[in-house]
């Protein structure tokens, strides 16, 4: 899956300093064409602070970025003009409807007339807001608030859409259709730069992933590649009522369990691979007279890789 | 570029969706001016009598006050009347005296004429400080006829330099010394047969004579309110940074310049608009007098750069939105109060004589004064409009540098 089309942005060794915190550090990523690329890490890792440089709304100490082969810079307007921004925090005019919204935004992307005009409608139809476009944007809800912020990102059909946390603090009705249009709009091929804390987003929607920390990207690459990359496996946990001791200890003996352990009644056993692993687990079970309740396959994933990488859970 | 006008337009929009800006801008100075206008006219109708000495006696000063009297007096417009004394002292008396109505004076020093073709003599005035406007009324005529001497000098000076060139000097001299001659001699034609024009012309239109009290506070009004619908404007770059409007507007492909810009333009034709329709409705429905057209626009131009800048500043200082709001408060009336946008300033103690000649109110008031009752050219407000750009262009730097480095980045 690794592509060969030259890419839509290409950024290293990002620098940003606050005081004498340095909120970002060294960071670099490429995003092919097409591609969603997610950047995943907590509160304060630096996600925001990384993409206000991608998009040319901070001047990076060291670094440089390149959209769509243009160098971006604060000043670099058309560098800007490849990209689609939609900011952490909901940035509409309250006073104004969301159609208002919309046109005021896009003519500052130099769009006026037919085109402004049949931009806007297909954007308010792609986020569901065509009904309620007449209204004053302090009237929606927090969930058309996020759409329509995303719908101005994409008025102008840029090369590079960049959403910093789209879905923090939305219903999980809203979510879902924010997830899906970003879907849609990936399968569609544009580019994307996604940030979120949420590893389950991270691993829905993007294409590779990179996992940022106190400002350093400490691991990139696809969901697979990440989770190989720290050598994390699957878990089946199993209960049931029995010798539970002595299926923990022959099934510790099978070639596919690399460990198993016995905890408060289940059985967790570590294996290299789930789906190779269940039916001689379950042919074990049923030798050693277990009578299984639940068995539970919990795949790796992005949670876990950050667990292990810096000793901490993505959300506190 | 087009983009500044992109930002200022939605900025326009915005304001007049919001009532707070018809308020203060418009609704405002015409219900207070209205109210002063009634409150003047309440008990006496609104007068200024400005006493004229003619110490020269010559044919010029004669010509001087028959225009000013014909073009002030027998004008249509009412509230501003000269009237001629014989002597200094008559008309000293009669300013002293609060009974007289006699606000101010003006004197054509004896030897007037002859100055001119050197260095004019100083016209000379007074004025009775209890008197409201009096001090503007008589310094504004005194400074119109100055203000046309100095033409009328330069006039004479080219005609004497182009005839000595065509060895006709002592002709064009003659001419120009009859000017110079016992008033009485003028009248009954001199010897030679030839009619002497006097040197000077004074009447013309722009003496309207109309001056009511709305001419004054009128613009006076306009200015102050014009600061209040300024702020509302200028400090809407700390509610988009609040918003989060602001950083999307800078995502886009614009500079911070640009966006410094369009908000800019936004607050000045806030400014702009307020001032006009107040201008508008006081002349057609008050009478105001704000002198002639152009010369109104341009001073409302100016008055206009300089109010932008200063709320420009203001919301640069301030970190918050009210406190920005505070701010304008406070420099508003600071300023009103100050350049005479309340009191006329001859009734403030000397120090803040001085100091009212340099706020903004007091230059435009000055100036409107002058177009008004001076009938002032270009070249007369000219320093007035100078200083209302200078304080403009200063703030205006001054406060995009303080809000590219604190509200933008
Ligand atoms: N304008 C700023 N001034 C000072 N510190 C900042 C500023 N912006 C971000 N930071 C700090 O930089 C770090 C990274 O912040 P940010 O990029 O917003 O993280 P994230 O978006 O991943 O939550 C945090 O410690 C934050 O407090
Ligand atoms: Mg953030």
């Amino acid at each position: 899956m690794v592509s060969v089309k030259t890419p839509v942005v290409q950024c290293s060794g990002l620098q940003k300093t606050f005081g004498d915190r340095r909120a970002v550090d060294d960071v670099g990523f490429e995003i092919a064409e097409g591609e969603t690329y997610g950047l995943l890490g907590p509160n304060g890792a630096g996600k925001t602070t990384t993409i206000s440089m991608v998009c040319g709304l901070l001047e990076p100490e060291v670094g440089t970025t390149t959209v769509a082969g243009l160098a971006m810079g604060t000043r670099n307007a058309e560098a800007k003009a490849q990209i689609g921004f939609v900011p952490q925090e909901v940035a509409l005019y309250p006073d104004l409807t969301g159609r208002e919204n919309l046109r005021f935004f896009g003519r500052l992307q130099h769009m006026e007339g037919k085109r402004l005009k049949s931009r806007v409608e297909e954007v308010l139809d792609l986020v569901g807001l065509v009904e309620r476009a007449d209204e004053r944007t302090d009237a929606y809800s927090g969930g058309m608030k996020r759409r329509c912020n995303i719908a101005a990102g994409l008025l102008h059909e840029p090369k590079l859409l960049i959403l910093d946390e789209p879905t923090v603090g939305v219903d999980p009705q809203s979510r879902h259709a924010i997830l899906e249009s970003i879907e849609t709009l990936g399968g569609a091929g544009l580019s994307v730069l996604y940030t979120t804390h949420y590893m389950e987003e991270a691993e829905r929607l993007c294409d590779r992933v990179g996992i940022i920390d106190e400002g350093r990207i400490i691991a990139e690459g696809t969901k697979r590649e990440l989770v190989e990359l720290v050598g994390e496996n699957a878990h089946v946990r199993l209960t049931g009522a029995g010798d539970l001791p002595g299926f923990a200890d022959r099934a510790r003996s099978l070639a596919v369990v690399e460990r198993a352990d016995l905890a408060d009644g289940v059985v967790d056993l570590e294996v290299s691979d789930a789906s190779r692993a269940l039916a001689p687990i379950i042919e074990t079970a049923e030798g050693s007279a277990l009578d299984i309740r639940s068995v539970d396959v919990v795949e790796p994933d992005l949670e876990s890789v950050f667990l292990r990488l810096t000793g901490k859970a993505l959300r506190d | 570029m087009r983009n500044a006008f992109v930002i200022a337009g939605n900025d326009l929009h915005r304001r007049l969706r919001d009532r707070s800006v018809l308020i203060q801008g418009v609704v405002g100075p015409l219900v207070l001016a209205t109210i002063i206008s009634f409150a003047f006219s309440g008990f006496d109708t609104f007068k200024v009598d400005v006493a004229l000495v003619d110490e020269d006696q010559t044919v010029t000063s004669a010509a001087i006050v028959d225009g000013l009297v014909e073009a002030v007096n027998e004008g249509e417009g009412e509230g501003l009347e000269i009237r001629e004394v014989a002597t200094a002292a008559e008309a000293r008396r009669m300013v002293d005296d609060d009974d007289d109505d006699v606000g101010g004076m003006i004197v054509l020093p004896r030897g007037f004429c002859e100055s001119l073709r050197t260095e004019p003599l100083p016209i000379g005035t007074v004025i009775n400080e209890e008197s409201q406007f009096a001090g503007e009324v008589t310094e504004s005529l005194a400074g119109g006829i100055a203000g046309r001497v100095d033409l009328a000098r330069v006039a004479v000076n080219t005609a004497l330099r182009v005839a000595a060139g065509e060895g006709e000097f002592d002709k064009v001299a003659d001419l120009a010394d009859d000017g110079c001659g016992p008033a009485t001699s003028a009248t009954a034609g001199s010897g030679a047969g030839v009619e002497v024009q006097p040197a000077i012309v004074v009447a013309d239109q722009s003496y309207s004579g109309e001056y009511n009290a709305v001419s004054y506070y009128g613009p006076g009004m306009a200015i102050l309110f014009a600061f209040f619908a300024a702020g509302i404007g200028a400090r809407s770059i700390l509610g988009e940074r609040r918003e989060g409007t602001l950083v999307r507007v800078r995502a886009a492909p614009v500079t911070d310049r640009t966006i410094l810009f369009g908000k800019t333009v936004g607050v000045a034709t806030l400014a702009l608009s307020s001032i006009v329709i107040v201008w508008i409705v006081t002349s057609l429905a008050l009478a105001a007098n704000w002198g002639p057209i152009w010369g109104a626009l341009l001073v409302i131009v100016c008055v206009v750069v300089a109010i932008a800048g200063l709320s420009m500043l203001v919301t640069a200082l301030a970190r918050t939105e009210a406190q920005a709001d505070g701010f304008t408060a406070m420099l508003a009336l600071g300023l009103a109060l100050l350049g005479g946008s309340f009191i006329s300033p001859g009734g403030l103690p000397p120090l803040l004589q001085e100091v009212s000649a340099f706020t903004p109110n007091g230059m435009a008031l000055h100036a409107f004064t002058d177009l008004a009752v001076g009938g002032a050219g270009l070249a007369g407000i000219l320093p007035h409009l100078a200083g209302l750009i200078t304080i403009g262009a200063c703030s205006g730097i001054a406060a995009l540098v303080l809000l590219q480095r604190k509200v933008l980045s």
